[in-house]
């Protein structure tokens, strides 16, 4: 009876061993991988590799992807300058509604942004594509230079796809707060938005949380900007009109380099891929260092 | 405390990475050098009657043109000193239409001309625009027999033979009609097994060529398939052909499968060097697809190109493909670049020293990518001419 | 008394960002409508019949995507089941047997895992992972005559199968940190009354498993969105090829996001692809609430 407890718990024991050797060598791989291959790349093209356009297919050097790493810049930018007052109110909203019509309100919102996520992203950019094309006759006489495919349409692709999880992020960290302290801010007079306001700040961790899961998105995000943001290898001219250009960011390249034929473009998505992935440890270093406290 | 832990953490990373140094390094240890070269030649700079004042210009559509749309993009930008901003993806033909249509795009390339559809679409809206050829395309087909590599040989085939594999009437490489085509001396070498069809999955232009060109030769063909971006493949449901993605899937799936067949786009097979066969024209010759064959193929038609406003998009099936003349290749077309005549001047302008650029300069050898095909004299006269009309558009 | 009547204005300023609210209801809406818009011209056409068929044949403009829809639903099953098994045993090893001092670092690298682009994922599963597990799983089970069930692999290894372990390897980390932060939460006591039963360690981490279920399905139900909604790895290692036979997993197929990603660029060339694709998205968008609605709602029973 003994040994075969015994022998049963060495087997689901064993099991949960190989499971999680399993995956830390996949994940270690995978970054190996892309340390390996990119920054190969990176270091003998360095610092041009930031700077340059790509290099034409087939040639032995492989340029750079400065266009794609200043579109996903103005990309995350934009869009986390939509998304995060829009989030971040559309919680604090959700979360401290008292009245019916606040509450079902609320409750539409929560349902609306989880149905968001539901959707594949590919999907959410075509819907955006959709949206900004039956848009353009009618916002082309104030804005002559208005276009779907552009820096504009990709943020709010970017936008979409992030903004259901900053929401919910703080709508459950506003909702978790204890209900003394939420009566206290009450007590000492203060109205509802600046409760919020306090509630917020006391949530400081929580809404970093929020805000560097949002960021981690919109960085990584790539079939959402397949129609929005279109792609571009060449530097678009920055003057008023940037907004409405067309715009390549380091996913795109990942994606579209990727699947070539050509050595040279093989390369630079493994160097865009690299890139990418110093900006996500970058964004993680510095999320782990704000939620130092938790 | 907290930033040993994020010390630790980072070091852990760094030291997988080097655990796993070895293992990517055997990765890549597998992986060929390309030998590919481009040897960048100085242009020289050219003339253009008009200047268009500094503009950027979109345009998307077909993938098999966008190394040789980059390399003409590099180097005019290069000539104009980036005066002009062009910049193109490769979103496929079908959405390069369906975009510009839409005006999100200022310029679109299709591997074969706007659809019946958009052309619809286009004389019911009453827009004028133009279309003009910019580079050769043609579609090779590749093949995989060891018995025919070890013994030196290289296969032959006809339009016909090559639709009845596909049709799965022709089950086998021994089949008699194969068996016919080839040289008297590697005849003995084809051997008793299935053929395996593969083909694009992805819609493609280069599909539609191939189907195009099946159409033309098979009437089986034509009634049971047709052509266009994606059809579906009777060999498939027979269990004796599959779908890849890219020209990269097709010919990697071609390479690692014995007794297979497939096509691509000729400049990538030129390329990557895999065995093409060659492919019987209309005098019964048999050759290959390179610049001579396209271009004697292409030339021929420029005299029949239609209109810049007349309907494309079955120009290959009607003009290009198997055409007169002893050394002409069959399967050819030329993707197709369409803008609008009633867009903004500057915009017109742009275009039209862009275009310009790409149909002189653009057409030298040293600014062709590796495999590519310029257009012939003939037609290269000819688009310059449609161009004319994005100058003299009011 | 100042400070309240400055007060009783912000009490405005609250309703006031209920408009946010309103722009993210009516930015779904929109998208949702454009959604039914799009796919409505097919629906009304075929109705049901694309959801039972295999045909995809734009030349006489039918779409049956049972296909993608099928190779949806197994990869992302399997990649449930895979990575359910991951992502427990690391949770598990993670709070009760690791020592102390390697928890944050094995913290702090599934956490970084977990931000990584799915895009590099998808590089990585096309380059790295499909060889490996053609030539050292999907090779060996063949030769064992699993090939009529599973399929024969094609020769890179792109298949449903891959794409089922490339995105197993892609939602544990997140799924595991789900589980783990409540197994680290357990309260003492409870830990201490199993202890106080005579339980081996490993019976007490099977009953704290049981105890925390609930998360158990919530990890689930995320990693299940975002399996199915992930396209672009997908559709670098899926092979994208119509196979009616998608549960032979070895065998390249689609997934509807991949079919989009695939497809979409000359879709537009034909009357009835575009909508053809959205109606597929529609569809999945349903399949996706309702596995979510089942989790989450067997998660509250429990």
């Amino acid at each position: 009876m003994r040994t075969a407890r015994k022998l049963k718990s060495a087997a689901i024991l064993s099991s949960l061993l190989a499971a999680f050797l399993l995956t830390v060598v996949l994940v270690g791989h995978i970054i190996a991988t892309v340390a390996y291959r990119g920054l190969a790349v990176v270091a003998s093209n360095f610092p041009r590799v930031f700077t340059d356009i790509p290099a034409v297919p087939g040639a032995q050097e492989v340029g750079g992807v400065g266009p794609h790493l200043l579109g996903t810049a103005l990309l995350v930018a934009i869009a986390f300058s939509i998304g995060v007052p829009i989030s971040l109110l559309a919680a604090v909203f959700t979360a401290e509604s008292l009245k019916p019509w606040e509450r079902k309100l609320g409750k539409v919102t929560r349902l609306m942004t989880h149905m968001l996520i539901e959707f594949p992203t590919i999907v959410v950019g075509l819907s955006v594509y959709g949206i900004m094309s039956a848009l353009t006759p009618y916002v082309k006489t104030f804005v002559p230079g208005f276009k779907p495919f552009s820096l504009l349409s990709g943020a709010v692709a970017l936008f979409l796809v992030s903004v259901p999880y900053m929401y919910a992020q703080v709508e459950d960290g506003l909702k978790s707060i204890p209900q003394h302290v939420r009566e206290a801010a009450y007590s000492l007079g203060a109205g509802r938005f600046l409760t919020s306001y306090v509630l917020l700040k006391y949530l400081k961790s929580t809404v970093y949380a929020a805000l560097s899961i949002g960021l981690a998105r919109m960085i990584s995000e790539t079939a959402a900007l397949f129609f929005t943001a279109f792609g571009s290898d060449v530097y678009p001219l920055l003057d008023a009109q940037v907004l409405f250009r067309p715009i390549g960011s380091l996913t795109l390249a990942v994606y579209y380099f990727g699947l070539t034929g050509y050595e040279n473009w093989v390369d630079l998505s493994w160097a865009a891929s690299f890139i990418l992935f110093a900006l996500s440890l970058a964004l993680f270093t510095v999320s782990k260092f704000l939620l130092r406290g938790r | 405390m907290k930033k040993l832990k994020l010390v630790v953490t980072i070091s852990a990373i760094v030291v997988l990475s080097v655990v796993g140094f070895t293992v990517a390094q055997s990765q890549l240890a597998r992986r060929e050098v390309a030998t590919v070269t481009v040897t960048p030649t100085p242009t020289q700079t050219p003339t253009p009657t008009i200047t268009a004042s500094p503009a950027s210009i979109t345009g998307g559509g077909a993938s098999f043109v966008n190394p040789q749309m980059q390399l003409w993009i590099r180097r005019f930008m290069e000539s104009t000193g980036g005066r002009i901003a062009v910049n193109y993806q490769s979103i496929g033909s079908g959405a390069g239409e369906a975009k510009w249509l839409e005006g999100a795009l200022d310029f679109g390339v299709s591997d074969i001309g706007i659809s019946k559809a958009g052309y619809q679409k286009l004389v019911d809206s009453r827009r004028r625009f133009i279309q003009i050829p910019i580079v050769a395309g043609s579609v090779a087909v590749i093949y995989n027999i060891p018995e025919f590599a070890r013994a030196g040989c290289e296969l032959r085939l006809s339009g016909e033979v090559v639709a009845d594999i596909y049709l799965g009437k022709i089950i086998k490489w021994s089949d008699p009609r194969v068996a016919e085509l080839q040289d008297s001396r590697c005849r003995a070498h084809l051997p008793d097994r299935e053929i395996y069809g593969v083909h694009r999955s992805d819609g493609s232009g280069t599909t539609a060529l191939f189907t195009m060109y099946l159409t033309l030769i098979s009437k089986e063909w034509a009634e049971k398939v047709s052509y266009g971006y994606t059809v579906t493949w009777p060999r498939d449901q027979m269990g004796l052909g599959e779908g890849a993605r890219g020209n990269e899937g097709v010919s990697a799936k071609v390479l690692n499968t014995p007794y297979s067949i497939g096509y691509v786009e000729a400049a990538y097979a030129i390329q990557q060097k895999i065995p093409v066969a060659f492919i019987r024209n209309r005098e019964g010759r048999f050759v290959k697809p390179d610049a001579t064959t396209v271009s004697e193929a292409l030339k021929r038609a420029a005299v029949d190109l239609p209109g810049p406003q007349e309907f494309w998009g079955d120009l290959p099936l009607k003009y290009y493909m198997n055409r007169e003349g002893e050394n002409t290749y069959p399967i050819v077309g030329t993707p197709v670049a369409f803008m609008y005549l009633d867009a903004p001047r500057e915009l017109r302008l742009a275009l039209y020293e862009f275009f310009r650029w790409v149909l002189t300069e653009g057409q030298k050898a040293e600014n062709i990518v590796e495999g590519f095909i310029p257009i012939p004299e003939a037609l290269r006269v000819k688009a310059l001419q449609y161009l004319e009309a994005l100058i003299s558009a009011q | 008394m100042r400070r309240a009547l400055s007060l009783k204005r912000f009490l405005d300023v609250f309703k006031l960002i209920s408009i946010t609210n309103f722009i993210l209801i009516s930015s779904v809406v929109l998208v949702v409508l454009v959604l039914f818009a799009t796919s409505l011209p097919i629906v009304l056409r075929d109705g049901v019949s694309p959801l039972i068929h295999s045909i995809w044949n734009p030349v006489s403009e039918e779409y049956g995507f049972l296909f993608a829809l099928g190779g949806t639903v197994v990869t992302a099953s399997l990649a449930l089941a895979i990575s359910l098994a991951l992502s427990i045993g690391l949770a598990a090893v993670y709070a009760e047997y690791i020592p102390d001092k390697l928890r944050p670092v094995v913290k702090n690298f599934m956490d970084l895992a977990a931000s990584i682009p799915s895009v590099i994922y998808g590089l990585w599963g096309l380059k790295v992972l499909s060889p490996v597990l053609r030539s050292y799983v999907m090779e060996p089970l063949v030769s064992l005559g699993l090939s009529p069930y599973l399929g024969h692999p094609s020769p890179t290894g792109t298949s449903l199968f891959s794409a089922a372990v490339l995105l197993a390897v892609m939602v544990t980390p997140l799924s595991s940190s789900i589980i783990r932060e409540r197994l680290v939460s357990i309260p003492m006591h409870i830990r201490e009354a199993l202890y106080s039963l005579g339980l081996m360690k490993t019976e007490v981490v099977l009953l704290e498993l049981k105890y925390i279920r609930r998360s158990i399905l919530t990890a689930m139900a995320v990693s299940y969105s975002r399996a199915v909604g992930e396209t672009a790895a997908v559709a670098m290692v899926v092979g994208n090829v119509v196979n009616p036979y998608f549960f032979k997993i070895f065998r390249p197929g689609y997934t509807i996001s991949s079919l989009i990603a695939d497809q979409y660029p000359n879709a537009e060339a034909y009357y009835y692809m575009v909508p053809a694709l959205f109606y597929a998205a529609l569809v999945l968008f349903f399949i996706s609430l309702a596995v979510n609605f089942l989790l989450l709602k067997s998660g509250e029973r429990t």
